[in-house]
Protein backbone atom coordinates (compact mmCIF):
# COMPACT_ATOMS: atom_id res chain seq x y z
CA UNK A 1 0.00 0.00 0.00
CA UNK A 2 1.26 3.10 -0.95
CA UNK A 3 1.67 5.16 2.67
CA UNK A 4 1.77 8.68 0.65
CA UNK A 5 -2.42 8.06 0.33
CA UNK A 6 -2.59 7.91 3.83
CA UNK A 7 -2.13 9.50 7.51
CA UNK A 8 -1.35 7.68 11.13
CA UNK A 9 -4.58 7.32 12.77
CA UNK A 10 -4.39 9.79 15.65
CA UNK A 11 -8.23 9.53 16.91
CA UNK A 12 -9.69 6.06 16.95
CA UNK A 13 -12.82 4.71 17.88
CA UNK A 14 -14.30 0.77 17.55
CA UNK A 15 -16.90 -1.58 17.78
CA UNK A 16 -18.06 -5.07 16.80
CA UNK A 17 -21.80 -4.14 15.70
CA UNK A 18 -23.71 -6.76 14.64
CA UNK A 19 -20.71 -9.02 14.36
CA UNK A 20 -18.80 -6.16 11.98
CA UNK A 21 -15.90 -3.66 13.33
CA UNK A 22 -17.53 -0.24 13.12
CA UNK A 23 -16.03 3.15 13.87
CA UNK A 24 -13.96 5.97 12.71
CA UNK A 25 -10.31 6.68 12.85
CA UNK A 26 -9.07 10.43 11.70
CA UNK A 27 -5.78 12.20 10.96
CA UNK A 28 -4.64 14.46 13.63
CA UNK A 29 -4.70 17.60 10.63
CA UNK A 30 -4.56 17.49 6.87
CA UNK A 31 -6.63 16.24 3.48
CA UNK A 32 -5.16 12.35 3.83
CA UNK A 33 -7.65 9.90 5.11
CA UNK A 34 -6.57 6.78 7.19
CA UNK A 35 -6.63 3.31 6.73
CA UNK A 36 -6.66 0.64 8.78
CA UNK A 37 -6.14 -3.20 8.56
CA UNK A 38 -7.63 -6.27 10.19
CA UNK A 39 -4.84 -8.92 11.25
CA UNK A 40 -4.68 -12.30 12.31
CA UNK A 41 -0.71 -12.76 14.28
CA UNK A 42 0.85 -11.47 11.34
CA UNK A 43 -1.47 -11.62 8.41
CA UNK A 44 -3.21 -9.15 7.15
CA UNK A 45 -6.63 -9.94 6.77
CA UNK A 46 -8.55 -6.99 5.67
CA UNK A 47 -8.05 -3.40 5.11
CA UNK A 48 -10.37 -0.38 5.14
CA UNK A 49 -10.42 3.30 4.20
CA UNK A 50 -11.37 5.35 7.22
CA UNK A 51 -13.75 8.23 4.82
CA UNK A 52 -17.35 6.96 5.01
CA UNK A 53 -19.75 9.50 6.75
CA UNK A 54 -20.15 8.29 10.67
CA UNK A 55 -22.95 10.26 12.19
CA UNK A 56 -20.72 9.27 15.23
CA UNK A 57 -17.58 11.27 13.88
CA UNK A 58 -19.57 14.18 13.66
CA UNK A 59 -21.30 14.10 16.68
CA UNK A 60 -18.06 13.54 18.49
CA UNK A 61 -16.60 16.79 16.20
CA UNK A 62 -14.17 15.03 14.15
CA UNK A 63 -13.45 15.94 10.75
CA UNK A 64 -16.97 16.81 9.91
CA UNK A 65 -18.25 13.12 10.35
CA UNK A 66 -15.59 12.13 7.06
CA UNK A 67 -13.17 9.29 8.78
CA UNK A 68 -16.09 6.29 9.30
CA UNK A 69 -15.17 2.62 8.41
CA UNK A 70 -16.40 -0.71 8.32
CA UNK A 71 -13.82 -3.39 8.50
CA UNK A 72 -14.98 -6.78 7.33
CA UNK A 73 -12.40 -9.85 7.94
CA UNK A 74 -13.77 -10.93 11.77
CA UNK A 75 -14.73 -14.58 10.50
CA UNK A 76 -11.51 -15.12 8.49
CA UNK A 77 -9.22 -13.70 11.13
CA UNK A 78 -10.95 -15.66 13.77
CA UNK A 79 -10.17 -18.79 11.56
CA UNK A 80 -6.63 -18.44 11.20
CA UNK A 81 -6.59 -18.65 14.97
CA UNK A 82 -3.95 -15.59 15.63
CA UNK A 83 -4.61 -12.87 18.02
CA UNK A 84 -6.94 -10.07 16.02
CA UNK A 85 -5.56 -6.75 16.12
CA UNK A 86 -6.60 -3.41 14.58
CA UNK A 87 -3.30 -1.69 12.85
CA UNK A 88 -2.90 1.78 11.67
CA UNK A 89 -2.26 1.17 8.05
CA UNK A 90 0.77 3.78 8.03
CA UNK A 91 2.32 3.21 11.07
CA UNK A 92 1.24 -0.38 11.89
CA UNK A 93 0.80 0.48 15.48
CA UNK A 94 -2.23 -1.78 17.07
CA UNK A 95 -5.31 0.24 18.01
CA UNK A 96 -7.63 -2.24 19.20
CA UNK A 97 -7.55 -5.66 20.22
CA UNK A 98 -11.05 -6.25 20.45
CA UNK A 99 -12.35 -9.16 22.57
CA UNK A 100 -14.23 -11.04 20.02
CA UNK A 101 -17.37 -13.23 20.88
CA UNK A 102 -17.36 -15.74 18.26
CA UNK A 103 -21.20 -16.45 18.38
CA UNK A 104 -22.05 -12.91 17.67
CA UNK A 105 -19.50 -12.53 14.17
CA UNK A 106 -21.10 -11.80 11.43
CA UNK A 107 -22.37 -14.85 10.32
CA UNK A 108 -23.18 -15.55 6.11
CA UNK A 109 -26.26 -16.06 5.52
CA UNK A 110 -27.70 -19.87 4.42
CA UNK A 111 -29.62 -17.75 0.66
CA UNK A 112 -26.81 -16.73 -1.41
CA UNK A 113 -28.31 -14.17 -3.18
CA UNK A 114 -27.13 -13.38 -7.33
CA UNK A 115 -27.04 -9.49 -7.86
CA UNK A 116 -26.40 -7.68 -10.97
CA UNK A 117 -23.25 -6.37 -11.90
CA UNK A 118 -24.78 -2.98 -11.68
CA UNK A 119 -26.05 -3.80 -8.35
CA UNK A 120 -22.66 -4.90 -7.27
CA UNK A 121 -21.15 -1.63 -8.68
CA UNK A 122 -23.38 0.42 -6.67
CA UNK A 123 -22.64 -1.23 -3.23
CA UNK A 124 -18.91 -1.35 -4.00
CA UNK A 125 -19.54 2.55 -4.84
CA UNK A 126 -21.37 3.19 -1.66
CA UNK A 127 -18.77 3.23 0.90
CA UNK A 128 -17.71 6.77 1.08
CA UNK A 129 -20.49 8.15 -0.70
CA UNK A 130 -22.79 11.02 0.74
CA UNK A 131 -25.41 9.87 2.47
CA UNK A 132 -27.40 12.94 0.92
CA UNK A 133 -26.90 16.15 -0.76
CA UNK A 134 -26.97 18.36 1.88
CA UNK A 135 -23.56 16.34 3.18
CA UNK A 136 -22.32 17.18 -0.35
CA UNK A 137 -23.28 20.80 -0.36
CA UNK A 138 -21.74 21.53 2.47
CA UNK A 139 -18.32 21.18 0.60
CA UNK A 140 -19.79 22.53 -2.85
CA UNK A 141 -20.62 25.67 -1.09
CA UNK A 142 -17.17 26.40 0.55
CA UNK A 143 -16.25 25.43 -2.69
CA UNK A 144 -18.18 28.63 -4.57
CA UNK A 145 -16.65 30.55 -1.64
CA UNK A 146 -13.07 30.02 -2.46
CA UNK A 147 -13.11 29.36 -5.99
CA UNK A 148 -15.98 31.26 -7.56
CA UNK A 149 -19.34 30.17 -9.16
CA UNK A 150 -17.55 29.46 -12.77
CA UNK A 151 -15.56 26.70 -10.69
CA UNK A 152 -18.20 25.58 -8.74
CA UNK A 153 -20.19 25.06 -12.13
CA UNK A 154 -17.26 22.97 -13.31
CA UNK A 155 -17.07 20.94 -10.20
CA UNK A 156 -20.50 20.55 -10.26
CA UNK A 157 -20.89 18.75 -13.45
CA UNK A 158 -17.64 16.56 -12.92
CA UNK A 159 -18.84 15.43 -9.64
CA UNK A 160 -22.30 14.32 -10.82
CA UNK A 161 -22.39 13.78 -14.29
CA UNK A 162 -18.56 12.97 -15.10
CA UNK A 163 -18.66 15.72 -17.83
CA UNK A 164 -17.93 19.42 -18.41
CA UNK A 165 -21.03 21.73 -18.18
CA UNK A 166 -22.64 22.25 -21.70
CA UNK A 167 -21.70 25.57 -23.13
CA UNK A 168 -25.74 26.91 -22.84
CA UNK A 169 -25.94 26.76 -19.67
CA UNK A 170 -21.73 28.65 -19.29
CA UNK A 171 -23.42 31.74 -21.52
CA UNK A 172 -26.68 32.24 -19.38
CA UNK A 173 -25.01 31.00 -15.85
CA UNK A 174 -25.09 33.49 -13.36
CA UNK A 175 -24.31 31.69 -9.79
CA UNK A 176 -22.86 35.32 -8.10
CA UNK A 177 -23.32 34.95 -4.31
CA UNK A 178 -24.71 31.57 -3.55
CA UNK A 179 -25.69 30.80 -0.33
CA UNK A 180 -25.70 27.23 0.50
CA UNK A 181 -29.60 27.09 0.35
CA UNK A 182 -29.36 27.62 -3.18
CA UNK A 183 -26.15 25.48 -3.83
CA UNK A 184 -28.26 22.55 -2.48
CA UNK A 185 -30.87 23.59 -4.56
CA UNK A 186 -29.21 23.29 -7.53
CA UNK A 187 -27.57 20.16 -7.00
CA UNK A 188 -30.51 18.55 -5.53
CA UNK A 189 -31.82 19.24 -9.18
CA UNK A 190 -29.09 17.79 -10.86
CA UNK A 191 -29.30 14.61 -8.73
CA UNK A 192 -33.08 14.49 -9.60
CA UNK A 193 -32.59 15.09 -13.18
CA UNK A 194 -32.99 12.12 -15.68
CA UNK A 195 -28.96 12.32 -16.53
CA UNK A 196 -27.82 11.34 -12.61
CA UNK A 197 -30.92 8.97 -12.22
CA UNK A 198 -29.70 7.07 -15.51
CA UNK A 199 -26.57 6.55 -14.91
CA UNK A 200 -25.89 2.63 -14.13
CA UNK A 201 -23.83 2.89 -10.76
CA UNK A 202 -25.67 5.49 -8.53
CA UNK A 203 -24.58 7.18 -5.70
CA UNK A 204 -23.56 11.01 -4.60
CA UNK A 205 -20.00 11.07 -4.87
CA UNK A 206 -18.04 11.64 -1.69
CA UNK A 207 -15.33 13.67 -0.96
CA UNK A 208 -12.84 11.24 -0.55
CA UNK A 209 -13.98 9.79 -4.01
CA UNK A 210 -12.30 10.20 -6.94
CA UNK A 211 -14.94 12.05 -8.67
CA UNK A 212 -15.64 14.46 -6.49
CA UNK A 213 -14.24 17.12 -7.48
CA UNK A 214 -15.10 19.85 -4.99
CA UNK A 215 -12.46 21.18 -3.13
CA UNK A 216 -11.84 19.54 0.56
CA UNK A 217 -10.11 22.67 2.22
CA UNK A 218 -12.47 22.02 5.22
CA UNK A 219 -10.50 19.44 6.68
CA UNK A 220 -7.47 21.42 6.85
CA UNK B 1 24.00 15.65 -5.87
CA UNK B 2 22.13 15.31 -9.16
CA UNK B 3 19.41 17.46 -10.08
CA UNK B 4 17.10 15.98 -12.06
CA UNK B 5 13.69 17.29 -13.43
CA UNK B 6 10.53 15.53 -14.42
CA UNK B 7 8.37 16.76 -16.58
CA UNK B 8 4.67 15.95 -14.66
CA UNK B 9 2.34 17.56 -17.55
CA UNK B 10 0.30 14.21 -17.85
CA UNK B 11 -0.69 15.03 -14.57
CA UNK B 12 -3.08 17.97 -14.89
CA UNK B 13 -4.87 15.82 -16.77
CA UNK B 14 -8.71 15.31 -14.73
CA UNK B 15 -8.92 11.27 -15.08
CA UNK B 16 -6.12 9.18 -15.37
CA UNK B 17 -4.88 6.39 -17.10
CA UNK B 18 -1.82 5.29 -19.51
CA UNK B 19 0.60 7.73 -19.09
CA UNK B 20 -0.23 10.00 -16.60
CA UNK B 21 0.09 6.76 -14.43
CA UNK B 22 3.66 5.95 -15.33
CA UNK B 23 4.34 9.84 -14.58
CA UNK B 24 2.53 8.94 -11.58
CA UNK B 25 4.73 6.16 -10.76
CA UNK B 26 8.07 7.94 -11.86
CA UNK B 27 7.06 11.30 -9.54
CA UNK B 28 6.14 8.54 -6.29
CA UNK B 29 9.86 7.24 -6.96
CA UNK B 30 11.39 10.65 -7.10
CA UNK B 31 10.24 12.03 -4.05
CA UNK B 32 10.62 8.62 -1.95
CA UNK B 33 14.02 9.45 -3.62
CA UNK B 34 16.85 11.22 -1.24
CA UNK B 35 19.88 10.53 -3.84
CA UNK B 36 18.29 13.06 -6.83
CA UNK B 37 17.74 16.46 -6.55
CA UNK B 38 14.15 16.39 -8.14
CA UNK B 39 12.45 18.74 -9.32
CA UNK B 40 8.86 18.91 -11.15
CA UNK B 41 7.82 20.91 -14.58
CA UNK B 42 5.50 21.80 -16.68
CA UNK B 43 7.51 22.27 -19.70
CA UNK B 44 9.87 24.73 -18.47
CA UNK B 45 7.71 26.49 -14.89
CA UNK B 46 8.70 24.77 -11.85
CA UNK B 47 5.55 23.32 -9.97
CA UNK B 48 5.55 23.01 -6.18
CA UNK B 49 6.52 19.60 -5.07
CA UNK B 50 2.90 19.53 -2.69
CA UNK B 51 1.04 20.24 -5.93
CA UNK B 52 2.61 16.83 -6.93
CA UNK B 53 1.72 15.09 -3.89
CA UNK B 54 -1.85 16.34 -3.93
CA UNK B 55 -2.39 15.12 -7.22
CA UNK B 56 -0.41 11.53 -6.53
CA UNK B 57 -3.12 11.40 -3.71
CA UNK B 58 -6.44 12.45 -5.56
CA UNK B 59 -5.40 10.18 -8.63
CA UNK B 60 -5.93 13.60 -10.24
CA UNK B 61 -4.92 16.95 -11.79
CA UNK B 62 -8.18 18.26 -11.77
CA UNK B 63 -8.06 22.43 -10.97
CA UNK B 64 -4.17 22.12 -11.66
CA UNK B 65 -4.22 24.12 -14.74
CA UNK B 66 -6.18 26.94 -12.89
CA UNK B 67 -3.51 27.36 -10.52
CA UNK B 68 -0.78 26.91 -12.97
CA UNK B 69 -2.42 30.34 -15.06
CA UNK B 70 -1.73 31.48 -11.79
CA UNK B 71 1.78 30.52 -11.00
CA UNK B 72 3.09 31.70 -14.26
CA UNK B 73 2.44 34.90 -12.92
CA UNK B 74 4.45 34.54 -10.35
CA UNK B 75 7.27 32.04 -10.96
CA UNK B 76 9.75 32.56 -13.71
CA UNK B 77 10.41 29.84 -15.37
CA UNK B 78 14.22 27.85 -14.63
CA UNK B 79 17.23 29.48 -15.21
CA UNK B 80 18.48 28.30 -18.54
CA UNK B 81 21.97 27.72 -16.55
CA UNK B 82 20.53 25.43 -14.28
CA UNK B 83 18.95 23.42 -16.78
CA UNK B 84 22.21 22.87 -18.48
CA UNK B 85 23.62 21.82 -15.82
CA UNK B 86 20.46 19.30 -14.92
CA UNK B 87 19.07 16.37 -16.32
CA UNK B 88 15.45 16.10 -17.65
CA UNK B 89 12.95 12.97 -18.13
CA UNK B 90 10.31 13.20 -20.69
CA UNK B 91 7.49 11.17 -20.19
CA UNK B 92 5.72 12.40 -23.78
CA UNK B 93 6.03 14.65 -26.44
CA UNK B 94 9.07 17.07 -25.68
CA UNK B 95 7.75 20.63 -24.78
CA UNK B 96 11.22 21.48 -25.19
CA UNK B 97 14.44 20.59 -26.35
CA UNK B 98 17.67 20.17 -25.70
CA UNK B 99 17.48 22.93 -23.29
CA UNK B 100 18.76 20.48 -20.52
CA UNK B 101 22.20 19.58 -20.01
CA UNK B 102 21.02 15.49 -20.67
CA UNK B 103 17.81 14.52 -21.95
CA UNK B 104 15.65 11.31 -22.05
CA UNK B 105 12.48 10.83 -23.25
CA UNK B 106 9.91 7.67 -22.51
CA UNK B 107 8.72 6.30 -25.65
CA UNK B 108 4.83 4.38 -25.02
CA UNK B 109 4.27 3.16 -29.35
CA UNK B 110 4.73 4.79 -32.68
CA UNK B 111 1.11 4.30 -33.16
CA UNK B 112 0.02 7.03 -35.29
CA UNK B 113 2.81 6.43 -37.24
CA UNK B 114 2.58 2.55 -37.76
CA UNK B 115 -1.34 2.38 -37.01
CA UNK B 116 -2.52 6.00 -38.68
CA UNK B 117 -6.41 4.55 -39.62
CA UNK B 118 -6.70 4.40 -35.99
CA UNK B 119 -6.14 8.24 -35.67
CA UNK B 120 -7.26 11.36 -36.46
CA UNK B 121 -5.00 13.36 -38.67
CA UNK B 122 -4.45 16.06 -36.33
CA UNK B 123 -3.17 13.34 -34.05
CA UNK B 124 -0.96 12.03 -36.42
CA UNK B 125 0.33 15.43 -37.71
CA UNK B 126 1.08 16.27 -33.92
CA UNK B 127 2.96 13.18 -33.57
CA UNK B 128 4.35 12.96 -36.72
CA UNK B 129 5.93 16.34 -36.83
CA UNK B 130 7.21 16.39 -33.14
CA UNK B 131 8.71 12.69 -32.79
CA UNK B 132 11.77 13.01 -35.27
CA UNK B 133 13.56 15.45 -33.29
CA UNK B 134 12.49 14.35 -29.73
CA UNK B 135 14.25 11.20 -30.67
CA UNK B 136 17.40 13.17 -32.36
CA UNK B 137 17.51 15.20 -29.00
CA UNK B 138 17.58 13.14 -26.28
CA UNK B 139 20.70 11.18 -25.16
CA UNK B 140 18.71 8.08 -23.78
CA UNK B 141 15.30 7.04 -24.97
CA UNK B 142 13.17 4.81 -22.42
CA UNK B 143 10.90 2.12 -24.70
CA UNK B 144 7.65 0.53 -22.36
CA UNK B 145 8.32 -2.72 -24.21
CA UNK B 146 10.27 -4.68 -26.18
CA UNK B 147 8.30 -4.19 -28.93
CA UNK B 148 8.33 0.13 -29.21
CA UNK B 149 12.08 -0.28 -28.65
CA UNK B 150 11.99 -2.76 -31.79
CA UNK B 151 9.90 0.20 -33.81
CA UNK B 152 12.32 3.02 -32.57
CA UNK B 153 15.37 0.97 -33.49
CA UNK B 154 14.15 -0.64 -37.29
CA UNK B 155 12.46 2.91 -37.74
CA UNK B 156 14.38 5.50 -36.26
CA UNK B 157 17.77 4.03 -37.02
CA UNK B 158 18.54 4.70 -33.21
CA UNK B 159 21.23 1.93 -32.27
CA UNK B 160 20.38 -0.20 -29.04
CA UNK B 161 22.95 1.55 -26.33
CA UNK B 162 20.41 4.59 -26.44
CA UNK B 163 17.59 2.11 -26.04
CA UNK B 164 16.56 0.39 -22.81
CA UNK B 165 13.14 -0.91 -21.57
CA UNK B 166 11.55 0.50 -18.64
CA UNK B 167 9.10 -1.93 -17.02
CA UNK B 168 5.47 -0.58 -16.21
CA UNK B 169 3.75 -1.95 -13.64
CA UNK B 170 0.52 -2.32 -11.06
CA UNK B 171 -0.38 -1.58 -7.61
CA UNK B 172 -3.33 -2.18 -5.92
CA UNK B 173 -4.22 -1.08 -2.90
CA UNK B 174 -5.54 -3.70 -0.12
CA UNK B 175 -8.37 -1.31 0.83
CA UNK B 176 -9.65 -1.47 -2.97
CA UNK B 177 -9.26 -5.35 -2.77
CA UNK B 178 -11.39 -5.68 0.30
CA UNK B 179 -13.73 -3.59 -0.81
CA UNK B 180 -14.28 -5.51 -4.36
CA UNK B 181 -13.23 -9.07 -2.92
CA UNK B 182 -16.67 -11.33 -2.56
CA UNK B 183 -14.70 -13.60 -0.01
CA UNK B 184 -15.98 -10.52 2.30
CA UNK B 185 -19.31 -10.50 0.75
CA UNK B 186 -20.38 -14.10 1.67
CA UNK B 187 -24.07 -13.80 1.06
CA UNK B 188 -23.84 -11.94 -2.81
CA UNK B 189 -23.03 -13.82 -6.04
CA UNK B 190 -22.48 -11.43 -8.85
CA UNK B 191 -24.39 -12.28 -12.28
CA UNK B 192 -21.47 -13.86 -14.64
CA UNK B 193 -20.00 -10.88 -16.88
CA UNK B 194 -16.76 -11.10 -19.04
CA UNK B 195 -14.99 -7.23 -18.77
CA UNK B 196 -13.79 -6.09 -21.85
CA UNK B 197 -10.85 -3.78 -21.03
CA UNK B 198 -9.59 -0.04 -22.37
CA UNK B 199 -11.16 2.79 -23.86
CA UNK B 200 -13.79 2.91 -26.11
CA UNK B 201 -12.05 3.55 -29.94
CA UNK B 202 -11.69 1.67 -32.97
CA UNK B 203 -8.03 0.84 -32.02
CA UNK B 204 -9.56 -1.03 -28.87
CA UNK B 205 -10.99 -3.30 -31.75
CA UNK B 206 -14.50 -3.08 -29.24
CA UNK B 207 -16.25 -4.31 -32.20
CA UNK B 208 -14.96 -8.24 -32.31
CA UNK B 209 -16.45 -8.04 -29.61
CA UNK B 210 -19.99 -7.31 -30.33
CA UNK B 211 -19.69 -9.24 -33.85
CA UNK B 212 -19.09 -12.39 -31.65
CA UNK B 213 -21.87 -11.33 -29.33
CA UNK B 214 -24.48 -11.41 -32.28
CA UNK B 215 -22.91 -14.63 -33.91
CA UNK B 216 -23.10 -16.13 -30.29
CA UNK B 217 -26.32 -15.06 -28.72
CA UNK B 218 -26.42 -17.75 -26.36
CA UNK B 219 -23.05 -16.76 -25.05
CA UNK B 220 -24.57 -13.08 -24.41
CA UNK B 221 -27.32 -14.96 -22.17
CA UNK B 222 -24.94 -16.89 -20.12
CA UNK B 223 -22.17 -13.71 -19.71
CA UNK B 224 -23.28 -10.21 -19.41
CA UNK B 225 -20.64 -8.16 -21.95
CA UNK B 226 -19.52 -5.18 -19.68
CA UNK B 227 -17.52 -2.72 -21.56
CA UNK B 228 -14.28 -0.88 -18.96
CA UNK B 229 -13.39 2.59 -19.62
CA UNK B 230 -13.82 6.09 -20.96
CA UNK B 231 -16.23 6.36 -24.02
CA UNK B 232 -14.16 7.10 -27.22
CA UNK B 233 -15.13 6.88 -30.46
CA UNK B 234 -16.52 3.33 -31.28
CA UNK B 235 -18.10 3.98 -34.51
CA UNK B 236 -21.07 3.00 -35.29
CA UNK B 237 -21.89 1.95 -31.41
CA UNK B 238 -25.51 2.10 -32.31
CA UNK B 239 -25.51 0.40 -35.16
CA UNK B 240 -23.95 -2.66 -33.87
CA UNK B 241 -26.17 -2.48 -30.84
CA UNK B 242 -28.88 -2.52 -33.54
CA UNK B 243 -27.34 -5.15 -34.83
CA UNK B 244 -26.97 -7.42 -31.77
CA UNK B 245 -30.75 -6.29 -31.05
CA UNK B 246 -31.95 -8.28 -34.11
CA UNK B 247 -29.88 -11.39 -33.49
CA UNK B 248 -31.65 -11.67 -30.14
CA UNK B 249 -29.26 -10.04 -27.88
CA UNK B 250 -31.08 -7.86 -25.35
CA UNK B 251 -29.48 -4.46 -25.39
CA UNK B 252 -29.36 -4.82 -21.33
CA UNK B 253 -26.74 -8.11 -21.86
CA UNK B 254 -24.19 -5.23 -22.95
CA UNK B 255 -23.18 -2.40 -20.07
CA UNK B 256 -20.66 0.51 -20.70
CA UNK B 257 -19.36 2.01 -17.41
CA UNK B 258 -17.49 4.96 -18.22
CA UNK B 259 -14.68 5.87 -16.70
CA UNK B 260 -14.63 3.93 -12.72
CA UNK B 261 -12.92 4.37 -10.08
CA UNK B 262 -9.88 2.31 -9.31
CA UNK B 263 -12.03 0.63 -5.97
CA UNK B 264 -14.45 0.04 -9.21
CA UNK B 265 -11.97 -0.93 -11.45
CA UNK B 266 -10.04 -3.67 -9.20
CA UNK B 267 -13.88 -5.12 -8.60
CA UNK B 268 -15.10 -5.33 -11.91
CA UNK B 269 -11.87 -7.15 -13.04
CA UNK B 270 -11.52 -9.16 -9.72
CA UNK B 271 -15.18 -10.80 -10.11
CA UNK B 272 -14.94 -11.36 -13.76
CA UNK B 273 -15.35 -14.44 -15.28
CA UNK B 274 -12.71 -13.64 -17.34
CA UNK B 275 -11.04 -10.23 -19.54
CA UNK B 276 -10.98 -9.48 -22.56
CA UNK B 277 -8.95 -7.21 -24.70
CA UNK B 278 -8.87 -7.09 -28.16
CA UNK B 279 -6.14 -4.14 -29.32
CA UNK B 280 -5.22 -4.10 -32.83
CA UNK B 281 -1.99 -2.04 -31.56
CA UNK B 282 -0.50 -1.25 -27.92
CA UNK B 283 3.28 0.35 -26.74
CA UNK B 284 2.22 -2.04 -23.70
CA UNK B 285 -1.06 -3.12 -22.74
CA UNK B 286 -1.45 -2.36 -19.30
CA UNK B 287 -5.05 -3.69 -18.80
CA UNK B 288 -3.52 -7.41 -19.07
CA UNK B 289 -0.86 -6.47 -16.35
CA UNK B 290 -3.50 -5.71 -14.00
CA UNK B 291 -5.68 -8.85 -14.79
CA UNK B 292 -2.85 -10.88 -14.67
CA UNK B 293 -1.85 -9.89 -11.39
CA UNK B 294 -5.69 -10.51 -9.97
CA UNK B 295 -5.81 -13.75 -11.37
CA UNK B 296 -8.08 -13.32 -14.23
CA UNK B 297 -7.55 -15.04 -17.19
CA UNK B 298 -7.49 -12.76 -20.42
CA UNK B 299 -8.23 -13.14 -24.19
CA UNK B 300 -5.98 -10.73 -25.96
CA UNK B 301 -4.65 -10.14 -29.52
CA UNK B 302 -1.48 -11.53 -30.96
CA UNK B 303 0.10 -8.09 -32.08
CA UNK B 304 2.52 -5.31 -30.89
CA UNK B 305 3.31 -5.15 -27.34
CA UNK B 306 0.92 -7.65 -26.05
CA UNK B 307 2.37 -10.91 -25.89
CA UNK B 308 5.01 -9.60 -23.66
CA UNK B 309 2.79 -8.64 -20.86
CA UNK B 310 1.43 -11.71 -18.81
CA UNK B 311 1.76 -14.45 -21.88
CA UNK B 312 0.88 -17.41 -18.77
CA UNK B 313 -2.27 -16.17 -18.38
CA UNK B 314 -3.66 -15.43 -21.93
CA UNK B 315 -5.27 -16.76 -24.82
CA UNK B 316 -4.16 -14.84 -28.11
CA UNK B 317 -6.31 -14.78 -31.20
CA UNK B 318 -5.50 -12.33 -34.36
CA UNK B 319 -7.52 -9.50 -34.03
CA UNK B 320 -8.27 -9.48 -37.86
CA UNK B 321 -9.88 -13.08 -37.25
CA UNK B 322 -13.08 -13.60 -35.99
CA UNK B 323 -12.74 -17.35 -35.62
CA UNK B 324 -9.79 -17.37 -33.90
CA UNK B 325 -11.29 -14.59 -31.53
CA UNK B 326 -14.32 -17.64 -31.27
CA UNK B 327 -11.51 -20.19 -30.15
CA UNK B 328 -9.78 -18.00 -27.65
CA UNK B 329 -13.01 -17.22 -26.12
CA UNK B 330 -14.47 -21.01 -25.45
CA UNK B 331 -11.32 -21.72 -24.40
CA UNK B 332 -10.99 -18.90 -21.85
CA UNK B 333 -14.47 -20.11 -20.63
CA UNK B 334 -13.48 -23.40 -20.19
CA UNK B 335 -10.26 -22.41 -17.67
CA UNK B 336 -12.06 -19.71 -16.13
CA UNK B 337 -14.91 -22.41 -15.11
CA UNK B 338 -11.94 -24.75 -14.05
CA UNK B 339 -9.68 -22.37 -12.22
CA UNK B 340 -12.29 -19.55 -10.62
CA UNK B 341 -12.25 -18.70 -6.64
CA UNK B 342 -8.74 -20.33 -6.29
CA UNK B 343 -6.00 -18.37 -4.31
CA UNK B 344 -8.42 -14.90 -3.88
CA UNK B 345 -7.62 -14.27 -0.36
CA UNK B 346 -5.89 -10.46 0.12
CA UNK B 347 -2.89 -12.13 1.63
CA UNK B 348 -2.71 -14.33 -2.39
CA UNK B 349 -3.51 -11.31 -4.39
CA UNK B 350 -1.05 -9.30 -2.61
CA UNK B 351 1.22 -12.04 -3.41
CA UNK B 352 1.00 -12.21 -6.47
CA UNK B 353 0.87 -8.57 -7.31
CA UNK B 354 3.99 -7.80 -6.03
CA UNK B 355 6.53 -8.90 -8.84
CA UNK B 356 4.28 -6.44 -10.72
CA UNK B 357 4.53 -3.29 -8.52
CA UNK B 358 5.32 -0.03 -10.32
CA UNK B 359 8.36 0.15 -8.07
CA UNK B 360 10.38 -1.33 -10.64
CA UNK B 361 9.57 1.22 -12.89
CA UNK B 362 11.60 4.24 -11.24
CA UNK B 363 14.72 2.49 -10.59
CA UNK B 364 15.93 2.66 -14.00
CA UNK B 365 15.51 6.23 -14.89
CA UNK B 366 17.21 6.78 -11.86
CA UNK B 367 19.90 4.82 -12.58
CA UNK B 368 20.99 6.30 -15.86
CA UNK B 369 20.73 9.58 -14.19
CA UNK B 370 22.97 8.82 -11.83
CA UNK B 371 25.55 7.94 -14.93
CA UNK B 372 25.06 10.95 -16.09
Amino acid sequence: MSVMNYAPVSVFSGEIVDGVLEGYAAPARGLLPCSIGLFSGETAISYARATSFSEAAEASGVRLGWCGFRLPGLAQALALEGAVEVRCGVTNAVLLKPAVDVSKVERSSRLVRQVSLTEFLTLVRSEGASPDVARLAIFASDHARRHGDRSFLHAAYQTLFGREPDSAIMEVWDGDGLDIDEVEGFLSDMVESDEFQGRAVQGIPGPFQSSFKFDRGLFI
Amino acid sequence: MREAFLQIGALFENTWTGIPNVVAALAEGALNDPDIKWGFLFDTLEVPEAWVREFLTRRSGLGGLGKLEALIWEKATINPRRAAEAVCIFPNIKPVRGFFGREASIIHDLSPLLTPQFHNQDNINHFANRIREDIATSDHLFCVSNATLGDVHSYFGVPRDRLSVIKLGVDFDPVDITAASLSFRPDLQVEPYIAVLGTLEPRKNGRIVLDYLAEQPHFANRFRTVFVGREGWLDGRKKLMDALAAAGVARDRVVFTGYVSETEKVALLLNASFCVYPSFFEGFGLPVLEAAALGVVTVCSNSSSIPEVAPQNCFFFNPQEGYEFARAMKFAELRAAQTRAAAQSLPDITARAEPYSWSRCYPAVAAWIKEQ
